[in-house]
């Protein structure tokens, strides 16, 4: 076997989980590659390292406590949730004040996008707040129903 | 083999509502569930509650362990699914922390006063590689840091920790792989 099968073979050789005959390969490349051997050194020693974790044990009170959440005496106590109480949060905080105008002034730059500016308008000095209304009118100024009653009551004062 | 056999007797008394039954298996598994979560969360107090909770779901749904799995990786893996959820839940509260929506936590160490009896170098020096070790078990991503946990502190086979993950074996195996690289590359003066 060459070093890099090897090489790719060293974490589970360490976990003990090869086969027989792969962990007889691998112990036989080990004995004659440095190379390898070095690696498996350091793999070893991250191993044992990782053993200067020490060990916790349960609080005197771990059984009591698992007892009383039982018997209901006690509430869980395993984590708040997670937006509890935020709704009252709400009001005071500059961040939702902060999204709220940033909501209002997207909204009013979004209407004024859809207020068509009519060039046939017979002002210029028009309020555009009441130039915006026209919108909402049965046939707003500027569409092509527009034109059409336009073209038809020219007909109508012509006699047509 | 006789603490398995006798954890698997156990948990058909606890279905019966066996108390006593109950209270033997808690304290069998008690501190190994604990190390498992903490090694997970690095955090005692959420440690401690999630292991009470998971022994909460073993009274609870004791009848429906089948016997498939050892105990231990029934255990274990309700363990690891708690301590999933709860990662996600602090993440969501960090979120929220963020536009002032949840209050900060409170720091207990912050508000002892510190300690000024000496303290011997030995100490220190363990003290600061054990920090080492924690921090870099915690910049792993989850499934690799509890696939190194389980093989490394609980010596579970790659098979065993497949079934804690819900993933299969070749997967286990790469994990691993990549958990070890990360964890030499961080961890220094070893």
């Amino acid at each position: 076997m060459n070093c890099q099968i090897i090489l790719d073979k060293l974490s589970a050789y360490q976990d003990g989980e090869l086969s027989v005959s792969e962990r007889g390969e691998v112990e036989k490349h080990l004995s004659r590659c440095s190379t390898c051997r070095a690696e498996f050194a350091k793999l070893q020693q991250t191993w044992e390292a990782l053993g200067g974790l020490s060990d916790l044990s349960v609080s005197p009170g771990f059984y009591r406590e698992i007892q009383q959440r039982l018997s209901g005496a006690v509430k869980g106590t395993l984590r708040e949730p997670a937006y509890s109480g935020w709704f009252q949060r709400l009001l005071p905080t500059s961040a939702v004040a902060f999204l709220t105008a940033a909501g209002i002034v997207l909204g009013a730059v979004a209407g004024n996008s859809l207020i068509a500016r009519n060039p046939a308008q017979p002002s210029h000095h028009e309020d555009s707040l009441l130039s915006s209304l026209s919108v909402f009118d049965p046939v707003p100024p500027g569409t092509l129903a527009d034109a059409l009653s336009r073209l038809m009551a020219r007909d109508e004062r012509r006699g047509r | 083999m006789r603490d398995r056999m006798t954890s698997e007797a156990l948990i058909e008394k606890v279905a019966q509502g066996d108390g006593s039954a109950f209270k033997a298996l808690v304290e069998i598994h008690q501190d190994k569930v604990l190390n498992l979560a903490h090694r997970i969360l690095d955090d005692r107090q959420r440690s401690e509650d999630i292991a009470q909770e998971v022994f909460l779901k073993v009274w609870r749904s004791a009848g429906s362990f089948q016997g498939k799995s050892k105990l231990s990786t029934w255990l274990y893996r309700v363990t690891v699914n708690l301590c999933l959820k709860e990662i996600k839940s602090a993440q969501r509260r960090k979120w929220l922390r963020f536009f002032h929506l949840s209050p900060e936590p409170h720091n207990l160490a912050a508000d002892s006063l510190p300690d000024e009896s000496p303290i011997a170098e030995e100490l220190v020096i363990a003290q600061e590689l054990s920090r080492q070790i924690t921090d870099a078990l915690q910049s792993l991503p989850e499934n690799q840091r509890i696939a190194l946990i389980l093989k490394r502190f609980d010596d579970f086979s790659y098979e065993e920790v497949s079934v804690v993950l819900g993933c299969s074996v070749p997967a286990v195996e790469s994990l691993m792989v990549r958990a070890k690289r990360s964890i030499q590359k961080k961890i220094k003066n070893f």
